[in-house]
């Protein structure tokens, strides 16, 4: 779930944070820029893990900023195809199920990932795995699922110029980490069920 | 690649360490940024539902030596560690192609083994009468 990812950067300390010892203020910094952010084909980092090495700080001519090169290592949520997550669902719809874990969100089992025989029951707005003995089993809302990750999605996000931006509105925007899942091998699934 | 446990110990490690530094330098110099505050609060709650709340260091690691002897790769090792399966379905999930890869007395020791580890927990479990 979780994976270690080194980065180097260069940071900034403003006059201001002189007061506070340097690795502090390299942290926060380091933490401020990262954490609960997506790296583009990296994943979700989380937090600083440890910081690795850094260069002597040099002041810049003109600001008195302390610029120093850090190289890092980050905390980043980045399942691998295959692992197996627990998460709540969020949400149902005729497409599929949202599920969402405390700290993500974007993850999507659609109806094909589903169990053979499921269906969308519009009224209750909730999907039915109707098994081969005849029992319903219901995929109800804030129900802990055990759900296989399939796909990764990773969406660039960087802003584009506006003259070159077609009429795309903002909604349009797609989230910039989504997972795939799927929940059709005995195991999987409600939590409760097995 | 981190465990679920390694990733709430390093949490509450940083939580630990910020608390110090706001007693030895005063709150105000102190704050943590907003974004990372939400986030280890999050990650907190979702971790304290999984088995990694109830895990430490001795027992990850006498679970690793004992399921060193079974063809495990290491990932599902890691799988088996963030999700301590009970039952023989809930293994087969983790481990592709389980029957053909282990005999039916093997997957029933390395449930033994899980049971175990976790037997603690599942006696106090028993005691409350859950």
């Amino acid at each position: 779930m979780f994976i270690l990812t080194r980065l180097t950067d260069l940071l900034t300390i403003q006059p201001t944070s002189f007061t506070i010892p340097t690795r502090q203020a390299l942290e926060d910094q380091i933490n401020t820029r990262y954490a609960n952010k997506v790296i583009h084909k990296v994943g979700l980092a989380i937090c600083l893990y440890d910081i690795v090495k850094s260069s002597d700080g040099l002041i810049g001519s003109g600001t008195g900023n302390v610029n120093i090169n850090v190289e890092f290592r980050l905390v980043v949520f980045r399942p691998f195809k295959g692992e197996v997550l627990t998460g709540r669902i969020s949400n149902s719809t005729h497409q599929g199920l949202h599920i969402r874990l405390d700290f993500f969100d974007e993850i999507f089992i659609p109806k094909d990932y589903l169990f053979e025989g499921s269906q969308f029951d519009h009224n209750e707005q909730v999907w039915v795995w109707r098994t081969e003995d005849g029992d319903e089993l219901f995929f109800d809302k804030n129900e802990t699922v055990r759900f296989r990750v399939e796909e990764e999605e990773f969406t660039d996000n960087t802003p584009v110029d506006p003259a070159l931006r077609d009429s795309l509105a903002d909604a349009d925007m797609k989230p910039p980490y989504k997972l795939i899942g799927s929940c059709y091998q005995s195991g999987l699934g409600v939590v409760a069920w097995w | 690649m981190l465990s679920n446990y390694e990733v709430l110990a390093h949490i509450q490690d940083v939580k630990q360490k910020y608390k110090e530094e706001a007693v030895e330098q005063g709150p105000a110099a102190t704050m943590k940024p907003g974004n990372l505050e939400t986030v280890m609060k999050e990650l907190v709650d979702y971790l304290s539902s999984t088995v990694a709340a109830s895990q430490n260091p001795e027992t990850i690691l006498k679970l690793v030596h004992r399921l060193a002897k079974f063809p495990f790769e290491k990932v599902e090792v890691l799988m088996i560690i963030n999700h301590q399966p009970k039952s023989e379905t809930e293994l087969d999930v983790l481990i592709e192609e389980l029957d053909s890869r282990l005999s039916d007395d093997q997957i029933s020791e390395v449930l033994e083994v899980l049971q175990g580890v976790s037997g603690a927990k599942i006696d106090s479990l028993v005691a409350e009468g859950l």
